[in-house]
């Protein structure tokens, strides 16, 4: 079955994910499914339920006329531009091979990715809950949205580039006063089309790539289309009344809050300086740093297995311990008890930390206590 | 036989695009609505939620409120019309209750429906539900 084809440039904010959120309410078994491939004008995104105040430096994003807005998806804050390929897959319920409600979806979709980058001789995998990474760095950035109207969109934000210097800029982290540091950090935790590659590569070109990856994947062809008048009606609507206003930008989206706490162990190995980003009973994420030694691939492996994780403290125990065992000659002279210990306490101390402390962005979580 | 009844209580019935459950509590003069084990498989584990409030007249098939969990956000449909008369608040501050108990402390909303007797017909009980589930959320299978 042919899929449908939706392709823009450098539209704005509000326009690109009214037309994402339009798509999703008006998906239908009869339209099938559409991809659409586009690029934004400079702009923050902010996850769904994340508090605008905690992600985005809005002075600076002022100055510089970065406009802020909120995706239905959820994940971190992200910057789009003309280096960023936003795609977005609309799901109408009851297509085969894409059960709406399996379980399984998230990493179905992002399947085409995966091939188009293949093709690029780039070995990307899903990791943790929404990540797409390529040798333990971050080169996509995924979410599903479940629209009421029935379709579900898969949201993905591919970088071709990224100008790391320029997210420090907008988004809050705590590099903003250790550049030199932060820009380090942030590099080694994130990758790109380009970086992969190891040369340039246009825009156009990764759309044709990214493209061509979901027909190959898929057995589909991807035929060329535009909105139709309910789509048409529904983004006017959904610009109108949700994209376009500051109350969906800025609204107190939910009781919960999130929270960072911090611990730091002094173990034989070294020492172990932690952070939790912790949404009231839920782990967000965990985030190692210190003098200890060990590889990158362990502290891969630990990171995303406690992403989005319970924080009862016995269940922690458990993954940290299989994470151990998967990697326990490359933790030098750091025992899993030494890891629990900062873990936990990094978990425990958030109950008391700062709602309002920024709990990181999509790309780069603040993993260095800033002194 | 399977026996399902863990997973898919048989003393409500369920909505056949969202999984939500529907409970019968008429005597009070209104209907309870949660989240169900096969939405709890697909979703993961919840960490946000926003709820309606009460007063609220609602739509079948309209929203009620939203949720962010480990696998997806998304919008939580509503199985029924009617008013809603009450919400459970505890689920607003801790939405991991709906993972640990949705059958009970876990509920959602309470609503007083406008045409029971009629969206009632678009239900499903929980034998016909589990007929619709996919194979992965079908949960652990208990055979008698």
């Amino acid at each position: 079955m042919k899929w449908r084809y939706l392709v823009d440039g450098a539209v704005g904010h509000d326009q690109g994910l009214s037309v994402d959120d339009g798509l999703a309410q008006s998906a239908t078994q009869r339209k099938g499914v559409t991809l659409r491939l586009y690029t934004y004008r400079p702009c923050v995104l902010v996850g769904r339920f994340q508090h605008v105040a905690d992600e985005v430096n809005i002075e600076r994003c002022n100055e510089m006329q970065i406009p802020v807005n909120r995706r239905p998806t959820g994940g971190g804050s992200i910057i789009m531009g003309p280096d960023q390929l936003g795609i977005a897959l609309v799901v109408p319920h009851g297509i085969e091979r894409f059960s709406a409600n399996s379980s399984q979806l998230m990493s179905e979709c992002a399947k085409g990715i995966i091939k188009a980058l293949q093709n690029l001789g780039i070995h990307a995998e899903f990791h943790g809950k929404n990540d797409l990474v390529v040798s333990g760095r971050k080169i996509a950035g995924m979410g599903l949205y479940h629209a009421s109207g029935g379709g579900t969109l898969f949201h993905a934000s591919l970088l071709l580039d990224i100008d790391v210097q320029y997210m420090i800029e907008v988004l809050r982290t705590p590099f903003e006063k250790l550049v030199d540091k932060g820009f380090e950090i942030i590099s080694g935790r994130i990758s790109s089309v380009c970086s992969e590659i190891g040369s340039t590569l246009s825009m156009p070109d990764l759309v044709k790539i990214v493209k061509a990856g979901y027909e190959e994947e898929f057995s589909t062809v991807l035929e060329s289309t535009t909105m139709d008048a309910e789509e048409r009606t529904m983004t006017e609507q959904l610009y109108k009344e949700r994209y376009s206003t500051n109350q969906w930008v800025f609204e107190e989206t939910s009781r919960v809050r999130d929270s960072v706490g911090r611990s730091r162990v002094h173990t034989a190995g070294g020492t172990l300086d932690v952070r939790a980003i912790v949404a009231g009973q839920m782990v967000k994420s965990v985030f190692l740093n210190g003098d200890f030694i060990t590889s990158d691939n362990a502290i891969f492996d630990l990171e995303g297995s406690l992403r989005w994780h319970v924080r009862d403290s016995d269940v922690v125990f458990d993954t940290i311990y299989k994470s151990f065992e998967r990697n326990c000659e490359a933790w030098n002279q750091v025992s899993v008890m030494d890891i629990t210990n900062a873990v936990m306490g990094a978990i425990d101390q958030s109950d008391v930390g700062s709602p309002a402390e920024s709990p990181g962005t999509c790309f780069a979580h603040r993993s260095v206590e800033i002194v | 036989m399977p026996d399902h009844s863990a997973w898919l209580p048989s003393d409500r019935v369920y909505d056949g695009n969202s999984y939500l459950w529907i409970k019968d509590d008429l005597e009070n003069g209104r209907l309870l609505v949660g989240i169900g084990f096969p939405t709890i498989e697909s979703l993961g584990e919840l960490a946000y939620l926003t709820l309606s409030g009460p007063g609220t007249q609602v739509k079948r098939g309209a929203s009620i409120g939203s949720m962010e969990a480990a696998k997806m956000t998304g919008e939580i449909v509503s199985p029924v019309s009617g008013t809603i008369v009450e919400r459970n608040d505890a689920v607003l501050e801790d939405p991991r209750k709906i993972n640990l108990d949705p059958y009970g402390k876990g509920w959602l909303l309470a609503i007083v429906p406008d045409s029971w007797n009629l969206e009632k017909a678009e239900l499903h009980d929980a034998s016909s539900l589990y007929e619709l589930l996919p194979d992965d959320l079908r949960g652990p299978q208990t055979v008698h």
